[in-house]
């Protein structure tokens, strides 16, 4: 086929397959997006159906087959109970964390017994929120790969600043099960600063404030010739437009069972008042008021809600947003006067509400000019270009939360303060407390409380093999390393002795290494619908690309042909088109390799048309170079 | 993490001598921390501070010139710039990072950048935590002002307040400049102990500002 890759002199050619092209992904809690950038001009990949948000919703229907997006969320009126929603929510959380998470949640749990990460039942499949995260990531995945014509396997994915190391795991974790290699977490604030500061030419202090469907953060970054450097960040990791969706859906509920009395609700009850109350809130951004129609319980209830309740209705969450921002202005040591602007970021951000409150904290204006869905996404492709491809940019960021271990008295022993700048390397020695104790238990906590049941706890191990001593005269030194995704590493060293353990910090709800290796395999093995399709997938994005340079070749050299032949090529055209609008892989093949057959001669005949035209008039050696050139 | 070195100033100045870079073997000058054959960058060696980001030891500095040095530095070392080179090349880039963030993180905080100074000449500001102050005098002036912030329930005493202990702050600073410059560590060292409690007070008079009533911006 490369026969038919014919470039004209000084025509650019098409990304090679090889080329190292990675994406950025904006894996949101309602919708998710993949952009790539280009001479550093991301551009967010649409759609088969042309839109640029997939939403963050899958559906497994009972004949084992994966709607992810739109079409999975059609599905959530209908048929609830095969859909899955805002799972970003549970990502990293044990089952205390989840129970600790207010109202009503969409989702039916697994019971848990022996600690680890949730499980979510959906259909008839019992599912991690890793391996749920990981469907919408391949989904994007495939959709960079249909746009590009190549596979497509190092991405940059965006979390949210203020998520726990557990959290950030989670979403590493479900990076490499969907076949993408991360080539660094960036938080979500820093990559929408990136993709608004370099459009804008933007310098100085400026405040991010990004408030998604599931969580809160805010950042300030000074931003100069092309250095972000983040001073402070804070947030809420389980704060966001669903909560808003919640208090609305809550309102209805309590109207209803004014009207019509209590009814038992099930999970998809539930799921479809969150629809009804999604549908209210984002109509209240532009109207007064409004009526819906709760269709919950086999019975129905009308409903009227304007500005003014609904601003009741989420007033204090939208005033907790505020509180933080101001909390992080001071770790940052800054006052609103000294913010130059506020760009804000996320779905959340068009609640008016929101907007006046912003506005009246920081005395300005805040900035909407790059679409708050996107600028994440666009962020997020950018620095996936300047890792790949070489870049001036420089993004420093911090550590949102501090880290520590616990100490006498469950009481935490900080060894690394929140808002340090990443990577960092911290030590921290301690001794023994009994004459002779050869163990000492570690636990690794984050957070910013001073008891240790107060704060996150992310892991804990023994160091062993201490030598008999007193009390107080071992010399255990701990060192926390945070890299540059944010995540963390912990080792221990006896400095008499100079033992040393390393361990990488699992978290506590995180997945252990066998959880993580068996569903790498359920990946390879057991998944055969996502094998399927995923193979489908290629072969449909290498038969576009066979039918795409002979079409190219036919407007470029169809005087080489005649009609016959031209026919003959049209029809094995019209046969890949066909198969590629199917599901039948064989059928993609087959006719993919007939318009290869068909086209050999064809091919040929364009090779020697081309060396014909490089003979004429050129000297020997510009020849020569030529052919060098072409044949490295 | 390379923990503080009062011996080894090696990298930058008073080193000499070579070791074999690690991926090829050549023997790399010390003073270089890419290998000059095949390019890869070398383990970071037992620095300071001041020599990592290319700084003169001297109390004073700007924040601009400090600034200006670490993002250089970090433009060359962080991570992200070998994101697509070897796991090894990657752990290295981190340590030279992490080593550059901790430096610019010390000396940029006027009180870290005396105690960090004195350590380097083996001073331990006495005055930590559990330890008794050595000065009665300045004893004294600490309890006065921390009974003064306790005591003060407006906004206008706070600000005033907060304003002195400030001032002291600063003349703490201005005073370290000049006896570090003269190399008389021993009163570097009772300065910089006036100006950790200082800087306590200062952070304690903000707290207590920020909980006085009609003190929130909106």
């Amino acid at each position: 086929m490369q026969l038919l890759d014919i470039h004209e002199p000084g025509e650019t050619p098409r990304p090679h397959e090889n080329e190292l092209v990675a994406v950025g992904i904006d894996l949101g809690t309602t919708n998710s997006l993949v952009a790539i950038s280009s001479q550093n001009r991301p551009e967010v990949v649409r759609g088969e159906d042309g839109e640029t948000l997939l939403p963050s919703v899958v559906a497994y229907l009972g004949d084992g087959r994966m709607l992810i997006g739109t079409e999975a969320r059609a599905k959530l009126a209908a048929d609830p109970e095969v859909v899955v929603s805002s799972v970003k929510r549970l990502m990293g959380r044990g089952p205390e964390d989840v129970k600790s998470l207010a109202g009503h949640l969409p989702f039916e749990l697994e019971p848990i017994h022996d600690g680890g990460m949730v499980r979510v039942k959906v259909g008839h499949r019992t599912l991690t929120p890793v391996e749920i995260s990981s469907h919408i990531l391949a989904a994007l995945k495939a959709r960079a790969e249909q746009a590009l014509g190549h596979n497509v396997d190092q991405a940059v994915v965006t979390v949210p600043a203020y998520f726990d190391d557990a959290a950030r795991t989670a979403t590493k974790d479900a990076a490499r099960l969907a076949g993408l290699q991360v080539l660094r977490l960036v938080n979500e604030p820093t990559a929408a600063a990136l993709a608004y500061g370099l459009d804008n030419a933007a310098e100085g202090l400026y405040a991010i404030y990004d408030l998604g469907g599931g969580t809160f953060d805010i950042s300030i970054l000074k931003m100069q010739k092309g250095v972000f450097q983040v001073l402070a960040t804070g947030g809420d990791a389980t704060l966001g437009g669903d909560d808003f969706d919640h208090a609305i859906a809550e309102h209805f509920l309590a109207e209803r069972a004014q009207k019509i009395g209590q009814t038992s609700l099930s999970i998809g009850d539930v799921k479809r008042a969150l629809v009804t109350a999604q549908l209210a809130k984002e109509s209240l951004s532009s109207q007064k008021k409004g009526n819906w129609v709760l269709d919950v319980g086999g019975q129905q209830s009308r409903h009227t809600l304007n500005v003014k309740v609904f601003e009741d209705l989420v007033g204090d969450l939208v005033e907790r947003t505020i509180q933080v921002c101001a909390n992080v202005l001071d770790d940052a040591k800054v006052s609103p006067a000294d913010i130059k602007g506020v760009v804000l970021v996320g779905g959340s951000t068009r609640v008016p509400l929101v907007r006046r409150q912003v506005q009246k904290l920081f005395g300005k204006e805040p900035l909407a000019n790059i679409d708050p869905d996107q600028v994440v996404a666009l962020g997020a492709a950018l620095q996936a270009e300047a890792l790949t491809r070489g870049s001036d940019i420089l993004l420093l960021d911090v550590t949102p939360l501090s880290l520590g271990i616990e100490t006498m008295g469950s009481m935490v022993e900080k060894v690394i303060q929140r808002n340090t700048s990443i990577p960092v390397s911290k030590a921290q020695e301690f001794t023994t407390y009994q004459d002779g104790q050869s163990a000492m238990a570690v636990h690794v906590v984050q957070g910013e409380r001073e008891m240790v049941e107060s704060n996150r706890s992310l892991a804990r191990f023994e160091f062993r093999g201490i030598p008999p001593m007193v009390a107080g005269a071992a010399r255990i030194r701990v060192t926390f390393t945070v890299d540059a995704d944010g995540l963390l590493t912990v080792s221990a060293r006896e400095d008499t002795t100079g033992i040393e353990q390393v361990v990488e910090v699992k978290p506590s709800y995180g997945l252990t290494d066998d959880e993580m290796t068996n569903m790498l395999r359920d990946a390879m093995t057991h998944g055969r619908e996502d094998m399927t399709w995923r193979l489908l997938t290629e072969s449909k994005v290498e038969a576009e690309r066979v039918a795409g340079a002979v079409r190219a070749a036919l407007v470029a050299d169809s005087d080489l042909l005649n009609e016959g032949e031209i026919y003959a090529l049209n029809t094995a055209l019209d046969a890949v088109a066909k198969a590629i609008e199917g599901d039948d892989r064989e059928e993609v093949e087959k006719t993919s390799h007939e318009l290869d057959d068909v086209s050999q001669d064809f091919a040929a005949r364009r090779m020697d048309r081309g060396i014909e035209t490089a003979l004429k008039g050129a000297d020997v050696t510009a020849l020569e170079a030529r052919i060098s050139d072409d044949n490295p | 993490m390379a923990t503080i070195d009062n011996t080894s100033r090696s990298q930058g100045t008073g080193a000499s001598g070579s070791r074999p870079c690690w991926s090829c073997n050549e023997e790399v000058n010390l003073r270089s921390p890419f290998c000059h054959l095949c390019g890869v960058i070398q383990p970071p060696l037992p620095s300071d501070h001041f020599v990592r980001l290319g700084l003169p030891r001297n109390y004073d500095l700007s924040d601009d010139n400090l600034e200006r040095q670490y993002f250089g530095f970090q433009r060359t070392y962080h991570p992200d710039r070998f994101a697509q080179k070897p796991p090894r090349e990657q752990a290295i880039s981190m340590e030279y990072a992490a080593n550059i963030n901790d430096a610019y993180n010390t000396l940029r905080n006027p009180l870290l950048r005396a105690e960090y100074m004195l350590r380097l000449q083996g001073i331990e500001v006495a005055g930590g935590d559990g330890d008794t102050v050595a000065d009665p005098e300045l004893l004294m002036e600490v309890m006065e002002l921390n009974e003064l912030i306790v005591g003060a329930n407006t906004i206008d005493q706070m600000t005033s307040l907060r304003e002195r202990i400030n001032a002291e702050v600063a003349a703490s600073e201005i005073a370290l400049g000049v006896v570090f410059a003269e190399n008389d560590f021993d009163r570097a060292a009772n300065v910089a102990l006036r100006l950790r409690y200082m800087t306590r007070l200062s952070e304690q008079a903000q707290q207590s500002a920020g909980s006085l009533p009609g003190n929130r911006k909106n």
